[in-house]
């Protein structure tokens, strides 16, 4: 009797793995598998990254959008319109695009022609301020966070051109000759750094050619709105959202 | 032969929750090995019913069968010739025999095929 229940448990514990191997072979599904190469896993993480970005940024959107609605909300239950609210956005919006007179702390930088001797082999073009270097200048602080823009007094938008136009430059459609001065408002230090420090593109143009820069930091600064009335568009439409 | 019935069952249903991964490059393997293992226990059951029943032949041709039959696969892999068809048709052959044996004797008839 005691044999037979030994042979008994035997069997059973050998069909018990047989099961067990049976099953994990039939669960492996070899055909949803596919090899695949370092490169690709890296590319796929990479997307995911990208997407999880853009749910992170479309769900702040989604939140300014529902303070928006709040806002709207509040003022159509304390006043009965909206028309405060959507004035002010209007005037928030008119700033931002540089329709307004603006004013802060920042930086002035007046550029004219070099005024040192010239020798013989040089290239008098070397000596003088180019269209392209206030570009360069303006772009520089662009990136160093500048705020608002002007040269000789006309504001830098999205349309405005700095095109050589022989001695002088013409910015917002007027002409203007030397000296140049880009008012920039802005953190001061940081604006003051982009273009004098060493290694930065106005530091190249006074050092090497010798141009003459001078950037001066000051605490109250008054750029006015772009003064050609207001862009409109020809060819350009606006997406309509949802499309 | 109950037992072995419930045992391969109870497998399958614990063996549905492992989480048992391999590379599928072994599937080929694995298969036959089960196929061994199935003649093995197909045999246990038989050796039973018949009362010849040596648990020391048993285990070692579960486990040696398995293991061999695996090896041949691997070895015919190499060697480019499918050498697990030996594996498959040995038993393969086996296995009807033995489940022909199986029914026999649950149903009581005499003729045993030879």
């Amino acid at each position: 009797m005691k044999k037979k229940t030994k042979q008994n448990i035997i069997l059973f514990l050998m069909s018990f793995i047989l099961g067990i191997l049976l099953i994990v072979n039939i669960n492996q599904d070899a055909d949803k598998y596919r090899e695949v190469s370092l490169k690709s896993v890296q590319m796929i993480r990479n997307e995911i990254g990208n997407y999880e970005k853009e749910i992170s940024d479309l769900s702040k959107f989604i939140e300014e959008k529902n303070k928006e609605i709040q806002k709207y909300e509040t003022s159509i239950k304390e006043e009965g319109n909206i028309i405060e609210v959507i004035k002010d956005e209007i005037e928030d919006i008119k700033f931002i695009a540089g329709f307004k007179d603006t004013q802060g702390p920042g930086i002035i930088v007046t550029i004219s022609d070099s005024e040192s001797d010239f020798e013989y082999g040089e290239n008098i073009s070397d000596f003088l301020v180019h269209d392209i270097d206030v570009q360069r200048l303006v772009n520089d602080l662009k990136i160093a966070g500048a705020e608002a823009i002007s040269v000789s007094g006309q504001r830098v938008l999205s349309t405005s051109e700095i095109e050589c136009n022989g001695p002088t430059i013409k910015i917002n459609d007027r002409t203007y000759p030397i000296p140049f001065v880009i008012k920039a408002i802005g953190d001061p230090k940081v604006l003051n750094a982009a273009v004098s420090a060493p290694g930065t593109y106005g530091f190249k143009l006074k050092d090497i050619y010798g141009i003459r820069i001078k950037s001066n930091i000051s605490n109250f600064l008054y750029i006015p709105k772009y003064n050609k009335g207001y862009i409109s568009f020809r060819y350009a439409k606006p997406v309509k959202e949802g499309e | 032969m109950l037992l072995a019935i419930i045992g391969i069952l109870l497998g399958i249903i614990i063996g549905l929750y492992l989480p048992i991964t391999y590379s599928p490059t072994y599937s080929l393997y694995i298969s036959v090995a089960i196929l061994a293992c199935l003649d093995s226990v197909f045999g246990g059951i038989r050796a039973t019913l018949e009362d010849v029943f040596d648990a020391r032949i048993f285990i070692s041709g579960f486990f040696g069968n398995a293991i061999l039959a695996a090896f041949l696969a691997y070895i015919g892999d190499r060697l480019a010739v499918p050498l697990y068809y030996a594996a498959i048709f040995a038993f393969g052959g086996r296995l009807f025999q033995n489940f022909a044996i199986i029914r026999r004797h649950v149903f009581g008839k005499g003729n045993f095929p030879k």
